[in-house]
């Protein structure tokens, strides 16, 4: 059995790629599309092993014979020389075969048409952020996601105040309470995304969110046909510590919403325990753009099942000075002809 | 149209002349005979002039009439210089029985200014210039005074219903053809035109003595008079600062200390002597004047045109402020210097952008300026420059806010619906404290209604006529 895997047309052999916008396979050739059953039919002795395969020296195109330039973590991707959607079957194996999978809902040209408009807005941005090539280099990733199910337990305790004030003749009274508030009280979170790629950016992955679950799917290895795809690199446990904090973030908060007739209160101690943790694998799309500007890594993500936008852009100096010069002018031009028209 | 010719050639007249006479015509029929004034030329109206002398002294009845108020005249001031003659010659005998009063008036600002007066009534209608007749009939009688022969006439003909004055020697500098045409314009014409001809000439002999008066304040140095050497000190230096201050800012600034305002209060002298300022430049001064006013007691400062509104009640008041802490103590110099310096500094400062003007009816007077002059003002307002700077950086800060996205997910995303439990709560009681504070009456720290906008320079009218701001105090 090859480690490398490669969809193709069930009529004329050539590669076949997941189209977002039909929710199904299409063959850019003869323009046949393919429902899931009709592809998972067509190449169901390719179950995923359960047991972890060896990682190869080497994984060459079953194209065109030519080595597959991957780094360690990419499972899913294109061969250079043929250009064909290539999967490598190893790496979605064993422990690192996913569970479900967001399927696309945006294309490679709607991402495209979103970053444009994106960076339109983003007037400081230095030029070569709009160039052609650089809305061409935008790329649909499936990245590695745990998604975490738990229970929390846990208290919150501090110090509440009232305040009360009247007036007697010329005095005014101001009367502070102060009370020991504590809240203990438990809850279910389900399904927390937590990114398993050491690549991306917790913090960037957590503005993509949110994912719309409804549409999820048991993970298929044919929805990774046409796209990169990434395989974890952070395990369960380290993404679950993330999580907890996450969670009790969100527990805290829960807590401090039940603490109510206070004028203000100041959590001193808070305390929680897991339980009944448990995650699943799943693979979740997104379309990345990086760029190295000036020795700095600038990421621009987009969901690529909700279309939600995060990213940054440096700031060029000389634009940002030329507008201020300019705004400048305006305005002064505005209170100078325009003041005196009025004054 | 006919009537604007007239005004014309009568203006081209007096420039072709070069001679201080004005002529303001009541009949428009007037004009062809004014033109022929300009084109008759020398030896015809010599003649013309000799042909009427004669026939005035053929009318014997004028004659006698004027013989018989000269005598008059003579018996009142016996002690005349030697040479007095009368000065009114009422031809058309239409002053009445009190021409004496007049005489007396006449040799009182005689005495005192050093001016003669002659007043001409005539009703024969003379083909030739009366002009040049009543030159000759002043030349010819003795009359003016010093050297230079120095004094005013003034000629109602009723026949052509036309009154005129020309002044001779010294006294065509203190009433030059501006103060003329500003006699005219008052209540002269006004008068004579209802045919009070007595009237008439009181209010002119009032306009002499006004002038005359003001005039005899007016020393040596142009700006700063200082007739009963109150001020002393070195009065050339505050000539050439305030010439230099004034040419800085195109305005013109002056100083007058006097003990004596001729029964007026401080604020019209202040004003009368602004506006005879104006007169005699002959140009429209605009700019302020500081009034030492020993007979009143008082400082007055009077502004005019761009003075007012550059110089409001705010910053009079205050310069008031600064003067009269010298100026009470007797330091006249050193209040003029202070004068001096606060004016520089708000000519410096420009006019103030909440500037208006408020009159005595405190109505408030929106004097429409031309846009060039908003704009002037515009670009020496401050705010004109900080504004858009603070709304550059205002829009490109915002612009810049690196809207990396924002976390749009909570908890309550993921949380699983009912299974919040709340296992237990408690709010224990701790502690209270108590603090007073005074209570904080606002209403007490409401301003007193008086003080008024910063802005407001409250105006006045001149008894020319003329807008005048002004602030006093007294010593």
């Amino acid at each position: 059995m090859s480690s490398v895997k490669k969809y193709k047309c069930l009529h004329c052999g050539a590669g076949l790629e997941f189209s977002p916008s039909d929710q199904s396979w299409k063959c850019h050739y003869c323009y046949s599309d393919f429902s899931i059953e009709e592809v998972e039919n067509a190449y169901d002795e390719d179950e995923l092993p359960d047991e972890d395969q060896p990682e190869l020296d080497s994984y060459s195109c079953n194209s065109c014979g030519a080595e597959l330039i991957a780094d360690d973590t990419i499972s899913a991707t294109f061969c250079l020389y043929c250009k064909n959607p290539t999967i490598i079957k190893n790496r979605f194996s064993g422990r690192f075969k996913p569970q479900l999978v967001i399927p696309f809902n945006l294309t490679k040209e709607d991402a495209q048409k979103i970053y444009t408009k994106w960076i339109k807005k983003r007037i400081f941005a230095p030029k070569e952020f709009k160039s052609k090539d650089e809305v061409d280099k935008i790329t649909g990733v499936y990245v590695p996601y745990w998604l975490f199910d738990c229970e929390i337990e846990g208290m919150i305790e501090g110090v509440g105040t009232k305040v009360r004030t009247w007036v007697t003749g010329d005095l005014v009274y101001t009367e502070t309470s102060y009370y020991n508030v504590l809240r203990d009280g438990s809850c279910r979170y389900n399904l927390l995304p937590i990114d398993g790629s050491k690549k991306l950016d917790d913090s960037i992955m957590e503005k993509i969110e949110p994912f719309d679950y409804k549409k999820m799917e048991k993970f298929s290895l044919p929805y990774m046909s046409g796209f990169m795809a990434e395989k974890y690199d952070v395990d369960s446990d380290e993404a679950s510590i993330s999580m907890k904090k996450r969670v009790q973030k969100f527990h805290e908060d829960r807590l401090k919403g039940t603490v109510k007739g206070y004028n203000s209160f100041k959590v001193k101690t808070s305390d929680a325990r897991f339980n009944e943790i448990d995650e699943q694998y799943a693979m979740l799309p997104i379309y990345l753009l990086v760029n190295k500007h000036k020795g700095k890594d600038h990421v621009f993500v987009l969901n690529g099942q909700t279309g939600k936008v995060v990213g940054d852009t440096p700031i060029d100096h000389l634009r940002q000075f030329l507008f201020f010069g300019a705004v400048t002018l305006g305005s002064l031009l505005i209170t100078l002809f325009g003041g005196a028209l009025i004054g | 149209m006919a009537k604007r010719i007239t005004v014309f050639l009568l203006i081209a007249f007096i420039f072709i002349c070069n001679t201080p006479l004005l002529v303001l015509g009541e009949n428009i029929d007037n004009s062809d005979e004014n033109s022929s004034v300009v084109s008759s030329d020398a030896n015809e109206s010599q003649d013309s002039t000799d042909d009427i002398e004669d026939d005035a002294n053929g009318d014997g009845n004028d004659t006698d009439n004027t013989q018989d108020s000269t005598d008059n005249a003579e018996g009142d001031d016996n002690d005349e210089p030697e040479g007095y003659v009368s000065n009114i010659a009422d031809y058309n005998n239409t002053l009445g029985d009190n021409i004496d009063s007049l005489q007396i008036r006449i040799n009182d600002i005689k005495y005192q200014y050093n001016l003669d007066v002659l007043i001409f009534t005539t009703n024969v209608a003379y083909d030739i210039p009366t002009r040049e007749y009543v030159d000759n009939f002043y030349d010819e009688n003795g009359y003016g005074i010093g050297d230079d022969r120095s004094g005013i006439i003034l000629v109602l003909d009723l026949e052509a219903g036309q009154i005129w004055t020309s002044a001779k020697g010294n006294a065509s500098t203190i009433f030059n053809d501006a103060v003329q045409l500003e006699m005219y314009n008052g209540e002269l014409l006004e008068s004579f035109s209802t045919h009070e001809d007595y009237y008439t000439v009181l209010e002119f002999l009032n306009y002499v003595e006004h002038y005359a008066h003001l005039d005899s304040k007016i020393g040596t140095n142009k700006n700063v008079a200082d007739p009963d050497g109150i001020i002393g000190g070195d009065i050339y230096a505050l000539q050439e600062r305030i010439e230099s201050i004034g040419s800085k800012h195109a305005l013109d600034f002056f100083i007058l200390a006097t003990d004596n305002v001729n029964g007026k209060t401080s604020q019209q002298y202040a004003d009368d002597f602004l506006d005879y300022m104006s007169l005699r430049s002959d140009k429209d001064v605009e700019g302020l004047l500081l009034l030492i006013d020993l007979d009143n007691q008082n400082l007055w400062i009077s502004s005019v045109g761009k003075g007012i509104d550059t110089y409001t009640d705010e910053r009079l008041d205050s310069m008031l402020d600064d003067i009269i802490y010298y100026a009470a103590d007797g330091y006249y110099y050193e209040a003029c210097e202070s004068y001096l310096d606060n004016v520089d500094h708000y000519a410096q400062l420009g006019v103030p952008y909440d500037q208006y003007q408020q009159d005595e009816h405190d109505e408030v007077i929106y004097k429409k300026p031309t846009y060039f002059e908003k704009l002037k003002l515009q670009v020496t307002n401050p705010i004109t420059y900080i504004l858009p700077v603070i709304i550059g950086m205002i829009i490109t800060l915002i612009a810049s806010l690196n809207q990396k996205g924002r976390v749009t997910v909570s908890g309550a995303t993921y949380e699983e619906q009912n299974s919040f439990f709340l296992a237990d709560q408690y709010d224990t009681f701790l502690r209270k404290t108590v603090t007073t504070a005074k209570r904080n009456t606002s209403s007490s720290n409401k301003s007193s209604g008086s003080g008024g906008s910063s802005g407001r320079s409250s105006t006045h009218k001149s008894s020319s006529g003329r807008t005048h701001g002004g602030r006093g105090r007294s010593l």
